[in-house]
């Protein structure tokens, strides 16, 4: 679930700096196949090149396609802050871009049209890099895909895992119910008024 | 006259409170030392930011747990991602997902802060009493060693092989299922979190707890007198801000919301102690030695840590010493404890049951030249913590990997290999060496983790060296505390959570006697 921040990781130097900045041209249209409505923050695009990570990291089966890891993600990212947010949206870009495919991986398609060979040798390029902004990309891309993956109960039976025990959690009482709100405090600057359970 | 729990989402009018004491944080410092403030009259409030999560809530569900209960959604990490950083939020704090190993602090440790920062009246002896409580009140006792699970009984049986230390862990639980979930909330309130122990306790007695709340500030007067605390309401589970302002006029306030948060409160509030404030921030920083099994490991189930060696922990004066403990392996967290992808990760958690995965925990900060991390403001007054992997912890790293190897296969593993990302793997003992020696190790080499964040608030007597007393009062400001993990002047070889309980309880005096 890690996720890289902007400010960090331009701070890593100028190259990634620059990087970034390539990240948001585009030779070629990226392929946008089957976006699911209702995305959160994702847009299609930003979606679609997740998906096609997610399929490489997590290929199944089940596939990640079909426990719908990129919209989960996009589900998840909800929470996170804007920055971090912003943050993965540009990774996303930068590993979707051609130009900067070319020059990192010797892969001159966007990242979604590429082969799934040439998107493996781009996320192994990434991982193993020099440059540690890409490493930290990739690690930020791949544990949001594959900590979602491995969370699904769809995907437990793959692992072996049995899933975690009931314990009826749902037919518990809350430890301590909650209270209603105090009054506000007097404007003298008295107390507020107790306040019994 | 009993207190209550509001939770965010129930506040629909600005919160004016007043009170004797404000803390800042539910966690193992701001829990104990509420309970003792109540306890001695005291009228205490309570802001924590994250939510109030019960049993009722802990489903076990990982993909739920991570982004309620931990800090950031639990994506908090190092400014360049190469450790990541579990940390709780949530009421309880660390306590409520911790792995409920306790220790009391290691007497070679006091004694080093004696010596080296300082700090008089923190010894063994003095804080007897202070451990003695917190262990009756929190059960701390060993965990019987026939009840250790696989995972544990790698570490026991691979150090005992080795003619290596090891022994059973101490562990605050009372009536513990030993289902191994400890790390997303106990569903049967086994574990002797501060939110079913100490918090219910200060709560019975008056305090007022606000939860889902992020204080922005401590206001201060041109005195450096704490006035108030202002804060305000938070969307759970979001970094969203509500509408809801939270302002505390307190004649004390405490910090207790854990290293990294408490020293960026600080310097929100306009403290920097001349820069120490956020400096020495540690980690115990983490790796793991992955061992696969021919045998059912199963290292989902069963109290996660049970079993622990200290074999390392004094590699001699010029070397950061390590022990080693187990991690709990369901299967998101197995997941992001590597870097694999596609058919090697298939193939790898494909055999979840038969793994066994260890942990090495580095003791940052006793090495005269190791100052750890340190914690500064981003953007909005967001902790950014950097922490450089220094040559000393890399030489650490290289010779724990091995000790990590060298247990599984005496422990019988089939395999037994690193996180990098392509791993390391050896078969056999003397293949090891060789293996490790083409290896590289450090910031972005291999997985790293954090599950122990200390200092940032150091402590000791010279306000030139620290940041607060050893009454735990903030240096020039004679109404501001922090207890919490933040005043660990450095690491402790040791899990901290009952350090923390233990300084909580001594701290009640002075906290006291500021009112």
């Amino acid at each position: 679930m890690a996720a890289p921040s902007r400010r960090r990781l331009l701070q890593l130097g100028l190259v990634g700096g620059a990087l970034l900045a390539v990240g948001g041209l585009s030779l070629a249209p990226s392929r946008v196949d089957g976006a699911p409505p209702g995305l959160r923050l994702l847009n299609p695009r930003e979606w679609a090149v997740l998906d096609a990570v997610a399929a490489r990291i997590c290929p199944g089966p089940p596939s990640a396609r079909e426990l719908g890891v990129a919209a989960l993600v996009d589900q998840a990212l909800v929470g996170f802050h804007p920055a971090d947010v912003t943050e993965i949206k540009q990774a996303l870009m930068l590993l979707e871009n051609g130009l900067f495919g070319l020059l990192s991986a010797g892969r001159p398609v966007p990242f979604t049209r590429a082969s799934p060979e040439q998107q493996d040798a781009t996320l192994q390029a990434w991982r193993e890099s020099p440059v540690l902004l890409l490493r930290s990309a990739y690690k930020a891309l791949r544990n949001l895909c594959a900590s979602t993956w491995h969370a699904q109960p769809g995907a437990w039976a793959a692992v072996g895992y049995p899933g975690p025990p009931d314990f009826g959690q749902a037919a518990a009482p809350a430890l301590q119910p909650p209270q209603p709100p105090p009054a506000p405090p007097a404007p003298d600057g008295a107390p507020p008024p107790e306040v019994s359970p | 006259m009993s207190g209550f729990v509001l939770q965010g989402h129930e506040l629909d009018r600005p919160v004016e409170e007043r009170c004797d004491v404000c803390i800042v944080g539910s966690g193992a410092g701001g829990a104990v030392l509420a309970a003792g403030l109540v306890e001695m009259g005291l009228d205490v409030v309570m802001l924590e930011a994250g939510g109030y999560h019960t049993r009722r809530d802990f489903d076990l569900n990982e993909g739920k747990a991570y982004p309620l209960f931990y800090q950031d959604r639990s994506a908090r990490a190092t400014d360049d991602q190469a450790i990541a950083v579990l940390q709780g939020r949530t009421v309880g704090g660390g306590t409520t997902i911790n792995w409920t190993t306790c220790f009391r602090t290691p007497g070679r440790i006091l004694e080093h802060w004696q010596r080296v920062h300082g700090i008089e009246g923190l010894d063994e002896a003095s804080l007897a009493p202070a451990f003695e409580a917190v262990e009756a009140r929190l059960n701390i006792q060993p965990w019987p060693e026939a009840q250790a699970n696989a995972n544990n009984r790698a570490l026991l049986d691979g150090a005992k092989a080795l003619g290596w230390e090891a022994s059973p862990l101490r562990r605050n639980v009372r009536g513990c299922a030993n289902s191994g979930f400890c790390g997303v909330g106990c569903p049967v309130d086994g574990k002797q979190s501060m939110h079913v122990t100490f918090l219910p306790d200060a709560v019975a007695g008056g305090m007022r707890l606000y939860s889902d709340v992020e204080v922005d500030r401590v206001e201060l007067d041109a005195a450096g007198v704490a006035r108030a605390v202002h804060g305000h309401g938070v969307v759970r589970g979001s970094f969203e801000a509500t509408r809801t302002q939270v302002r505390v006029q307190a004649k004390v306030v405490v910090l207790a919301g854990g290293a990294i948060n408490s020293p960026a409160l600080l310097l929100r509030s306009g403290v920097d102690g001349g820069g120490r404030v956020g400096a020495r921030t540690f980690l115990h920083p983490v790796i793991a030695g992955i061992g696969v099994y021919a045998k059912k490991i199963e290292g989902y189930f069963g109290a996660p840590q049970s079993i622990g060696s200290h074999q390392f922990i004094d590699r001699g004066p010029d070397k950061v010493g390590y022990f080693l403990e187990a991690a709990p392996l369901q299967p998101m967290l197995a997941s992001i404890s590597n870097l694999l992808m596609g058919d090697e990760l298939r193939d790898f958690l494909a055999r979840l049951p038969q793994l066994s995965g260890l942990l090495a925990l580095h003791v940052d900060g006793l090495l005269p030249q190791d100052e750890g991390g340190v914690v500064r403001l981003g953007d909005g007054g967001r902790p950014r913590l950097s922490y450089p992997v220094q040559p000393w912890l890399v030489e650490a790293m290289r010779s724990s990997q091995e000790a990590l190897l060298r247990v599984h296969l005496a422990a019988g593993a089939e395999q037994a290999g690193t996180t990098h990302p392509r791993p390391i793997l050896v078969r056999r003992p003397d293949e090891i060496g060789p293996a490790l020696a083409a290896a590289r190790f450090g910031a972005h080499e291999h997985a790293i983790f954090s599950a122990h964040q200390m200092g940032g608030c150091a402590m000791g007597p010279d306000p030139a060296r620290s940041v607060v007393g050893p009454d735990h009062r903030v240096h020039g400001h004679p109404n501001l505390f922090v207890v919490d993990g933040s005043v660990l002047p450095t690491a402790l070889g040791v899990n901290p959570s009952q350090t923390i309980y233990a300084l909580a309880w001594r701290a009640r005096a002075a906290v006291a006697s500021a009112v």
